[in-house]
């Protein structure tokens, strides 16, 4: 094939395979010869090698069938995609990231074949092609075990040499491919069964997936995995898809299913319109005494006496000014650290939600977390920085920064600041009066954990701060500041309808709000 | 256009009408192994038998097939045993293994390993695996060979027949019977508050120590401390016992063919008797 000419007919065999699965959305091919190492823009990543265009026609179709299946069935998102990788990595018990990929690209490989060959006989004439010409090449035994076992589970003539194998991977597979929730089941038990054998040419590359070819795999929530899973397994599943998979993200993709309603609650309101004769059954109240002399200088009840009809609707909520945040995050070891479950954990993801959430309504954000150290994020709109600085656990001591606080709050006067600690504040008469001016300057909203340890004097003097709240469990904590958040960043007159002290969560509120 | 018509227009008789691949039914278990990993740290019986498929063949395939390893594995490997003991009509047979017959109710379980039951003789190269027969209520365990530790413990029902035993056997039973056809370890029915225990062979140190009821026959010599503290049940030796049976005992009756010395000493209720003095 030709330049202009064989990339027409690439692009024909392409459409072909679009029609053959209802005109997916995908990005159109790239051809690209080994050397020249790819397409280099990541939003289209489907590559034809040029090798492959000299297979013939029907080749090339049962590539871009094989490709848009993996888009459309298996493993379709990062999120299944990293499902999968867990899997392969607990089957393969320690294995490393590349074998746990090539595990999760044989799985995929034979859920999409096995899928496609089901469908109809056309595609399995396609479908076979492929395997029939690996299964001619020189075969490792792990490539081998794997052909083996689709000879036996399509009931086809694929030559290769028989392996004890094959006949556990059967027992995996003969429960069949359609069913998602058993894929990574499915996984663990191939990866553990063909984890020691020595791997060939299958599996290698890139896990697919619809986020991976549109380019924003780096950027994609997966909040499942992420509240599912501890960080350090997190990382491990996002790893084997070769991408990074730290705190930060961590925490961010568990905020992504927190939902914070924005503002804008529309208000009801009665409002003057027209003009209408007030007679003596009206109200007195109702009679508007200076529009009426302004037309007749004698009032005749019902002849010269006007009042205003009033009608009711809904207003829009007036423009307010976004008031800044203010984070302020104990990271204490009592806090103890990032793992689920934790009253770090709950904190951080709690602070996490509101700072974005912050972000996203146009407020700048500052952060301090601290211990008996402290580090600090000054006034910012870069929201990855205020990210970075809230996963620091610093451990040893719990001592609050009032002065620092203080300064921030200064900057932003009416600022909202939140501060997530539990109650072994071992500073807290030294840094009493920068905290109290601090409170006056802004909002100050205290999220006091540990309920169990609270000491009455100190809880009086809080309430005096603000607005305090005592946290029985730890579920309650996202709970309250998201609804502290909510409030906050709620228009003035939607906000006035709530009561100070209201809540739906049963911890006790001290203060106004 | 109905449906079926609009989609057999729309894929113009591509899609095969029939399933190409033979699909397995019934509930979705990928093998031990998969087993394994559905259930938590401490599995019960029922969580196990929740999740088991009900066909008693596949059970079967999944003791055959699997190689449980550490103690979780293998006490999960004997739920499985214990489960399809009871719903096969006939004994089921396997290998002995480390907790096979865990809370058997109903049903028998033979332990064999290769070992012609016949011969009454254990082979050098049979395992004794432990804990066999632990918290059974009911049903029968054969073992074609020796056990090791831990034999029938917390038992409530049911009968074990086995070769020999190693220590601890039937230890805080509460029911049932069990018959040792040679020898038995120490600590034999350590706090037995029921049941019936036949050795035919000798017994180690310390038998029927805190035993509260039940009954104890063994059939040659006894070690030291038998029946030290006991405070019920009965403990009969056709040989004789070693020192000190019946030290510090509160209630019971121990009677055998003679006693080392210190027999009965410091005891608070109960007999000690040679048995010529019945």
């Amino acid at each position: 094939m030709e330049g202009g000419s064989s990339e027409e007919r690439i692009y024909e065999i392409w459409e072909q395979s679009r029609a053959n699965w209802h005109r997916p959305q995908l990005p159109r091919p790239i051809v690209a010869s080994a050397e020249e190492g790819g397409f280099p823009f990541k939003n289209y990543r489907i590559v034809v090698e040029t090798g492959a265009l000299e297979r013939g026609d029907l080749y090339l179709e049962n590539l871009f069938d094989h490709l848009i299946v993996h888009y459309l069935f298996c493993p379709r998102s990062l999120e299944m995609a990293g499902r999968l990788a867990l899997a392969a990595l607990e089957g393969l018990d320690g294995g490393s990231d590349g074998l746990a990929r090539r595990m999760v690209n044989i799985f995929t490989d034979i859920v999409v074949d096995t899928f496609r060959l089901e469908r109809s006989e056309e595609d399995e004439d396609k479908v076979l092609l492929g395997w029939r010409e690996l299964a001619r090449q020189e075969l490792s035994p792990l490539d081998e075990a794997v052909v083996g076992f689709l000879g036996k589970l399509w009931g086809v003539d694929l030559p290769s040499r028989d392996r004890p194998e094959a006949e556990a991977l059967l027992s995996v597979f003969s429960w069949g491919v359609n069913d998602r929730s058993r894929w990574p089941r499915q996984c663990q038990q191939m990866a553990r069964v063909l984890g020691d054998l020595a791997p060939g040419v299958l599996g290698s590359g890139t896990v697919p997936s619809v986020e991976g070819l549109g380019g924003d795999a780096r950027a994609a929530p997966l909040s499942g995995i992420a509240s599912e899973e501890e960080p350090e397994a997190y990382r491990k599943a996002l790893s084997v898809l070769e991408l990074d998979g730290d705190l930060v993200r961590w925490y961010r993709d568990q905020s992504y299913s927190i939902v914070i309603r924005p503002a804008g609650i529309a208000k009801k309101s009665f409002y003057p319109s027209g003009l209408l004769k007030w007679r003596f059954s009206d109200p007195p109240s109702e009679l508007d005494v200076p529009y009426s002399l302004s037309l007749s200088p004698r009032l005749i009840p019902g002849v010269t006496t006007y009042r205003r009809s009033q009608e009711w609707c809904r207003m829009a909520a007036g423009s307010d000014r976004v008031p800044d945040l203010l984070v302020v995050l104990d990271s204490s070891g009592s806090m103890d650290g990032h793992r689920r479950g934790t009253k770090t954990h709950a904190a951080t993801l709690a602070a996490f939600k509101a700072s974005i959430f912050a972000h996203s309504q146009g407020a700048e954000v500052a952060a301090i977390s601290f211990s008996d150290r402290m580090a600090v994020q000054e006034w910012t709109r870069d929201i990855a920085a205020v990210e970075r600085l809230l996963v620091q656990h610093l451990g040893s001591r719990t001592h609050i920064p009032g002065q620092k606080v203080l300064n921030l709050a200064r900057g932003r006067p009416g600022c909202l600041i939140l501060c997530i600690t539990d109650t072994h504040i071992q500073n807290l008469y030294s840094e009493w009066e920068a905290i109290q001016e601090a409170a006056g300057i802004g909002r100050f909203v205290l999220f006091s954990i540990d309920e169990a340890n609270k000491n009455r004097r100190v809880e009086e003097a809080l309430g005096d701060l603000g607005a305090v709240y005592h946290i029985n469990r730890l579920d309650d904590l996202l709970s309250l500041v998201i609804e502290t958040a909510e409030d906050a960043y709620r228009p003035r007159e939607a906000r006035w309808g709530r009561q100070s002290g209201e809540s739906f969560i049963s911890s006790e509120r001290m203060g106004g709000g | 256009m109905k449906l079926k018509g609009l989609m057999d227009e729309a894929y113009r008789g591509k899609v095969r009408g029939k399933k190409r691949l033979d699909e397995r039914r019934g509930e979705f278990l990928l093998g031990f192994e998969d087993l394994v990993d559905r259930l938590k740290e401490r599995p019960k019986r029922e969580e196990v038998e929740a999740l088991v498929p009900q066909d008693v063949e596949s059970v079967r395939d999944l003791i055959i097939s699997a190689f449980p390893g550490g103690r979780r594995e293998e006490a999960i490997w004997g739920y499985l045993t214990s489960i399809a003991a009871e719903r096969l009509p006939s004994p089921l047979v396997v290998q002995p293994r480390n907790y096979a017959g865990l809370e058997l109710r109903r049903g028998k379980l033979i332990l064999d390993g290769g070992l012609p039951a016949s011969t009454g003789v254990e082979k050098s190269s049979w395992r004794r695996a432990h804990h066999l027969g632990e918290r059974m209520s009911g049903g029968r365990l054969v073992v074609l060979g020796g056990a090791g530790d831990y034999l029938g413990q917390e038992m409530r029902g049911g009968g074990i027949v086995a070769l020999s035993c190693g220590d601890y056997a039937f230890r805080k039973m509460a029911g049932g019977w069990g018959v040792v056809k040679g020898n038995a370890g120490n600590y034999l029915a350590v706090g037995a508050s029921g049941g019936r225990i036949a050795v035919k062979g000798g017994g180690g140190a310390r038998a029927g120590w805190l035993m509260r009821s039940g009954r104890i026959r063994i059939g040659r010599d006894v070690g030291d401390y038998l029946g030290l503290m006991m405070s019920g049940g009965e403990i009969s030796a056709g040989g004789r016992a070693g020192c000190r049976a019946g030290w510090r005992m509160k209630g019971g009756l121990i009677v055998t063919e003679g006693y080392g010395p210190e027999a009965g000493d410091e005891r608070v209720g109960g007999r000690v008797i040679r048995r010529e003095d019945l």
